[in-house]
């Protein structure tokens, strides 16, 4: 059975809704409209009173959702563009990641927050970021980001099982894409990366939709007999230090492609743990291939030059081969 | 009103309050604090209408919400003292405690608990119209004059009216955000913010502990029809924002103004006059006394409890 991820993402939720009357969805324009990319298309008409269209106010939205956790229920509730997630930052950071650790365990926060990042369409400055990197910086909650249609279902329901706050961050670019559904894992841990391509020469560490460019690049330079190892993250909060160590031991060469800003980036918070835990297995200093530290403008000759494209990708992945 | 009952309540949260003040001074609470003395009638008197699976959230200034909501004195005190025996097991301090038992919970984010309060009243429409838990229990948050300006505060009436929620927005009114004259903050007056909401609301001046009383009832009530209510209690803090303010910002007139009315003189003067109570002097000096010894005595017993080397740092950062 071919799904988009969108679909995936809507025959999930509609499966949890169905077996669990603790779950809501609540945000912007998810009911009546089905979601601003089509992800929770027809699910208020099938549970009414559980998907519940919000007024603009993310802080708010953030707190309900903290409060109504708190309070025994468990909340998905979206966040429409990944750049609003600066809007409830209060909430996230100040009081849905400390309450657990405060109560010593009395009050878990089970919150998942649905949110998609990505630029590429020429939406704009505001709302093209992929903002992960401040998110990484809250102790506490986890950060999931399924790469394709078939790790949707599995991601999304071990975050609705989890206890803590999860970001569930989706990507425009990956609503529409289809795949084969079958055999898909029906769970997949949090905190667990995938080798989705086994190599030897040199690693790419990728999450996101970049694991679709970094195994498109990976698989060209296969056609000329090098080997590259792909690994899907998965989940980039809590990281899965033991697979990468793995990776660099045996390839001893890192590429991170990254759609976020190259500063205080996911990759250098990756790049710091390489370092800390397995810097004598490295054969060359590692690469990053991310979003250039500027704000993202919107015509696709300029877009396509700040946001790693996969020329770009595959010229850092050449020079690394060549260290 | 049990008149009495709720003295006492006021006298336990002032005696406790002035306690800590003192163990400030010999060293003994890390951190800081910010006491609610001359507030502590409202909290007491709200509480009168809450039962113990009604939720409250509260602010920097809590001491008073949370002992009116019958927390533990003990457990209480032992959690500012930073004691392992404390509540959160000194990791809150006094800005975050919090009980889920007792179904309360303090932040130190000014009005960042009104969103969370919203949640919670969420939570509990939900599972009584989902029949999953029935009940008609509602959220209480406590919010200052400061918390008024912050959006989200104003999102939370916004969202708590839109949803139709059980739940009751109390604003102490001090009339300083810190060291900020509420005229220099506010436009409006406050509860009339609640008002351009759509909210139903009603505002109580000069510490009239009566009046409070009436409207608590009645509102208290309405609220757990699912309709959400505001009240603005006008009142004043008689120490500093925190330990070390010196109030150096406060009008002496208006000081003088408000200690003349502090709600524990008015309360005395009722219980001595009035027909039906006519306590005297004596026996209202026994209740303080009875009352500062208790709470002496609690103190030094935590005081003295000695906690082992702690080696939970990392436990409950996550939930397993």
């Amino acid at each position: 059975m071919i799904k988009t991820y969108a679909q995936v993402i809507k025959d999930t939720l509609d499966e949890e809704l169905a077996k669990d009357q603790t779950i809501f969805l609540f945000g912007e324009d998810i009911g009546v409209y089905g979601g601003c990319f089509g992800a929770t298309k027809g699910l208020l008409e099938k549970y009414p009173g559980r998907v519940i269209d919000s007024p603009m106010s993310e802080q708010t939205i953030t707190g309900l959702g903290i409060g109504a956790a708190l309070n025994g229920l468990k909340p998905i509730i979206e966040i429409m563009f990944m750049d609003f997630i600066t809007l409830t930052y209060d909430q996230l950071l100040n009081h849905a990641s400390v309450f657990n650790y405060l109560s010593n365990g009395q009050t878990p926060i089970p919150l998942v927050l649905r949110i998609p990042a990505g630029g590429g369409r020429g939406y704009g400055a505001t709302h093209s970021k992929s903002l992960w990197s401040p998110l990484m910086n809250i102790p506490g909650i986890k950060i999931v980001t399924p790469s394709c249609p078939r790790d949707v279902a599995g991601l999304l329901r071990a975050s609705i099982e989890d206890k803590n706050p999860v970001i569930f961050v989706e990507h425009k670019s990956l609503y529409q894409i289809k795949e084969e559904m079958d055999g898909a894992e029906e769970f997949i841990p949090i905190g667990k990366a995938k080798i989705v391509k086994q190599g030897n020469t040199a690693t790419m560490i990728s999450f996101s939709k970049m694991v679709r460019d970094c195994l498109e690049i990976a698989n060209k330079l296969e056609q000329e007999n090098i080997s590259i190892e792909v690994i899907d993250l998965r989940t980039i909060k809590p990281l899965d230090m033991e697979t990468i160590q793995t990776s660099v031991e045996k390839t001893g060469k890192i590429i991170i492609v990254e759609e976020g800003f190259s500063t205080s980036g996911v990759s250098a918070e990756i790049m710091a743990r390489i370092i800390e835990e397995c810097f004598y297995s490295l054969n060359a200093p590692i690469k990053r291939v991310c979003t250039k530290d500027i704000p993202l403008p919107c015509c696709p000759a300029m877009e396509n030059k700040a946001i790693p494209s996969k020329e770009r990708i595959e010229a850092e992945l050449r020079a690394l081969l060549n260290e | 009103m049990d008149l009495l009952r709720i003295y006492k309540k006021i006298l336990i949260i002032r005696a406790v309050e002035n306690k800590l003040d003192e163990l400030f001074k010999r060293g003994l609470v890390h951190g800081t604090a910010h006491f609610c003395i001359g507030q502590e009638f409202i909290p007491v008197i709200i509480s009168e209408y809450l039962t113990k699976e009604d939720s409250v959230t509260s602010t920097h200034r809590g001491h008073g919400h949370a002992l009116a909501k019958n927390l533990d004195i003990k457990k209480f005190i032992a959690e500012l003292l930073g004691k392992s025996i404390g509540f959160n097991k000194g990791k809150g301090g006094s800005q975050h405690v919090s009980s889920k038992e007792d179904n309360f919970f303090a932040n130190g984010i000014t009005g960042g608990m009104a969103p969370v309060a919203v949640g919670i009243a969420f939570a509990n429409k939900y599972k009584n119209s989902m029949n999953i838990t029935v009940n008609n229990n509602i959220a209480v948050a406590y919010l200052g004059d400061g918390s008024m300006t912050e959006g989200y505060v104003l999102e939370s009436l916004n969202m708590a009216i839109v949803l139709k929620l059980p739940i009751l927005f109390v604003c102490e009114n001090n009339f300083y955000a810190m060291s900020t004259h509420v005229n220099k903050t506010h436009s409006t007056e406050i509860y009339k913010k609640a008002e351009a909401f759509g909210m139903k609301a009603a505002l109580v001046d000069d510490n009239d502990y009566q009046k409070l009383n009436t409207i608590a009832e009645e509102f208290i009530t309405n609220t757990r029809k699912n309709i959400p209510h505001f009240i603005e209690v006008r009142t004043y803090r008689h120490k500093g924002h925190s330990k070390n303010d010196l109030n150096l910002y406060r009008d002496k007139q208006e000081e003088k103004y408000w200690f003349d009315r502090d709600a524990v003189l008015l309360i005395e003067k009722e219980l001595k006059n009035n027909n039906n109570n006519n306590y005297t002097e004596e026996q209202l000096k026994q209740i303080k006394e009875e009352i500062e010894t208790e709470i002496n005595k609690i103190t030094e017993e935590v005081v003295n409890f000695q906690d082992t080397e702690r080696t939970d740092l990392f436990e409950h950062v996550y939930h397993e």
